[in-house]
């Protein structure tokens, strides 16, 4: 057995309008949220992602898509990498940040496009527990 | 200050015309980012870690009040609240909206400010003294000059597609403030041996991967052929500069492999083609430059002393933050935005706002950026002196700890930047809660922390110098010593191992501690002392439980 927890991973991009960290999520949209996150599994459906990623990369809803890879902690999914948990959780001293006004809940939706391909067996990719 | 006329107002404007039509076209998918990339980087657009970034030029350091209300109108409006002054006397917004922009872009404009070459292989925003026009210790303003040149670089033909980024720093003290040997050229204004002004000439400076101090290529340029030498110097590195390796592509490894003295020759064997052409500067148009950067109309009876009230705090802020000035009865003061425990160079938008009642109110409407991330209200007069520093309190920006071990460089680091491998402001923030009771008793030290390589927390140039890296997906930190920015320019060595986040500030700590018990006294700096102990009894410190 390996000692090694198997890796998983996530989609992650960058929002073309305004640069906000996104997942790509279950309904095919990209939430900013990633316990919204579709998972990949297996090389394969890594593939998956990425090929929905260069695509929505071309149709200037996400810029720069790329795989992160995940830990399922506690039934909350953890990047490995410090740079990724940065992204995730924003910068560590907001708290700090002089004068710093969080915005109001976007009010602009997600941008939506068709629902990922179903995999192999039919059924849907994997979300995030 | 410099005022722009018809043609800078023009050309700027036309500059967010193209860049409101690029970005709808980017929005509406007309151009792909690898299209857009370039042209949004060329007007300081970066994509970084949580969103876009704003890199707004401040030319350099300059700033007029109505500017730096603008900044804190577009902090307000279009980001969150709070700008971040860096150490290349720019300013940065974190989170401006790709859409937003365009009318940013506007906005600036109004105000006489762009974000034109504050990124790309270009010649990037000149940098200067701080304290110019107003130090004591200066032969001449240097900025009349900085402006000469930023009019000169400002989308210049042939140096547009550079090799690689390019930065100018100009200084006109003996003791150098702008950190002119880290820079690709930097420019050292002075008397020459027959009395006229004139430049010693530094080339091949730079941070980074690979540091190297500038080596002085000419200490004699007579002010009218500055032009027409710094054209000579970029056309032999834009003819023999690398672009097959981004990592070998700066002046600094040109000079280094070829060599300053070969160098050197090549740009006099340049310069004497083109020395007496259309770049001879006129006498009449130095003056016209210099005209608008003439001293405030200063009060020739002020008090002759600093008004000292009964408080510790006052008197440590008027020891610690205020310079000595060219004109008697005043002082040049230094605003730290380094609180205890903050963030270095952040300031809010109501901190702005202030700070330009401030420069309105006692400092002849003039405000300046410091690569070291503070801000200066250049001419106070000694009377005004209390005034200041309770409005400063006020507003949460009054300690007195300029030079000293809480004024701290640090970069963005992995806290925004989407190139840098562990966070700065952390570490920077926990060094400051450490040291600040003991700051008085450790006195005159630089600590300088970078979250990557690119080095833009000039951790190779601090008395203490932080580097942080990435092992293993954690962060990592290397602890580097002896470094210096100033006259004095030193790059500094790694120590040994890193340390994790908690660790590092443990391991500074102990370097200071060391310092404590070795120095010769109260009056031997951090770094005259490590210079003449060596690296062996800090390293002893830090590694001997290992």
């Amino acid at each position: 057995m390996s000692k090694r927890t198997p890796s998983i991973s996530v989609l992650t991009a960058n929002r073309l309008h305004d640069g906000i960290v996104v997942f790509l999520g279950a309904e095919g949209d990209w939430v900013e949220d990633i316990e919204g996150a579709l998972v990949a599994r297996s090389p394969e459906e890594a593939q998956e992602l990425q090929a929905q990623g260069a695509c929505d990369a071309a149709s200037n809803l996400v810029v720069e898509p790329y795989l992160a890879e995940v830990r399922e902690i506690g039934g909350r999914l953890v990047p490995v990498r410090q740079r990724e948990r940065v992204r995730v959780d924003g910068p560590s001293i907001l708290g700090d940040v002089p004068g710093y006004v969080a915005p109001a809940p976007s009010a602009r939706a997600a941008p939506r496009r068709n629902p990922l391909p179903a995999n192999e067996e039919g059924a849907p990719l994997t979300e995030a527990a | 200050m410099y005022r722009y006329d018809e043609f800078d107002a023009e050309f700027v404007r036309q500059r967010v015309a193209q860049f409101r039509d690029q970005v709808a076209r980017r929005l509406a998918g007309e151009l792909t980012e690898d299209e857009f990339k370039p042209l949004r980087l060329r007007n300081g657009v970066y994509l970084q870690l949580h969103a876009y970034m704003l890199r707004i030029a401040i030319p350099y350091g300059t700033l007029a009040p109505r500017q730096l209300r603008k900044l804190a109108h577009i902090a307000r409006t279009y980001d969150r609240g709070t700008g971040h002054f860096t150490t290349r006397q720019n300013l940065q917004f974190n989170w401006p909206r790709l859409s937003d922009i365009p009318d940013i872009l506007d906005e600036l404009a109004d105000v006489e400010m762009h974000a034109i070459q504050t990124s790309g292989n270009c010649i990037r925003n000149v940098t200067a003294d701080h304290f110019a026009g107003a130090a004591a210790d200066e032969v001449a303003d240097p900025r009349p000059y900085a402006e000469i040149i930023r009019q000169w670089s400002s989308l210049h033909p042939e140096f547009s597609w550079l090799p690689r980024k390019f930065k100018i720093g100009v200084t006109a003290a003996e003791h150098d403030r702008a950190a002119i040997q880290t820079h690709d050229i930097g420019l050292h204004l002075k008397r020459l041996s027959d009395g006229r002004l004139g430049f010693a000439v530094w080339v091949g400076g730079g941070q980074g991967r690979s540091p190297f101090l500038a080596k002085l290529i000419r200490d004699n340029l007579p002010e009218a052929d500055l032009l027409s030498y710094l054209e000579a110097v970029l056309r032999v590195y834009n003819l023999y500069g690398r672009r097959d390796n981004i990592y070998k592509a700066r002046i600094k490894i040109l000079v280094h492999e070829v060599g300053a003295e070969a160098f050197a020759a090549q740009v006099e064997d340049e310069w004497r083609h083109i020395r007496d052409g259309a770049l001879k500067l006129p006498p009449a148009e130095i003056d016209r430059i210099d005209a608008y950067f003439a001293p405030p109309p200063f009060d020739t009876k002020p008090p002759a002393a600093a008004l000292r009230m009964p408080d510790r705090a006052f008197d440590r802020w008027v020891t610690r933050n205020t310079h000595a000035h060219k004109q008697p009865g005043y002082a040049i003061v230094t605003i730290s935005l380094k609180p205890i425990g903050g963030i270095p160079g952040d300031a809010s938008a109501e901190q702005m706002d202030a700070i330009a009642d401030l420069a309105e109110r006692y400092s002849f409407d003039e405000v300046r950026v410091s690569h070291e991330q503070n801000l200066v209200l250049p001419h106070v007069r000694l009377g005004d002196l209390w005034a200041v520093y309770s409005a400063l309190k006020a507003i949460g920006l009054a300690e007195g700890n300029a030079g000293l071990v809480t004024d701290i460089i640090a970069c963005p680091g992995l806290d925004y930047c989407a190139l840098a491998n562990a966070r700065s402001i952390p570490i920077a923030q926990r060094i400051s809660e450490r040291l600040s009771a003991r700051q008085d008793e450790i006195g005159d030290l630089k600590i300088k922390i970078s979250g990557c390589i690119n080095a833009c927390g000039h951790h190779h140039v601090g008395h203490i110098g932080i580097l942080g890296v990435e092992k293993r997906g954690e962060e990592l930190y290397q602890l580097l010593l002896g470094g210096s920015g100033a006259e004095d320019a030193a790059l500094a060595t790694i120590a040994g191992p890193g340390f994790g986040p908690e660790g590092i500030v443990d391991a500074v700590e102990k370097v200071v501690d060391t310092y404590l018990e070795l120095r010769a006294g109260p009056q031997e700096p951090f770094l005259a002392a490590y210079r003449r102990l060596g690296a062996t009894p800090f390293k002893d410190a830090l590694y001997a439980a290992a």
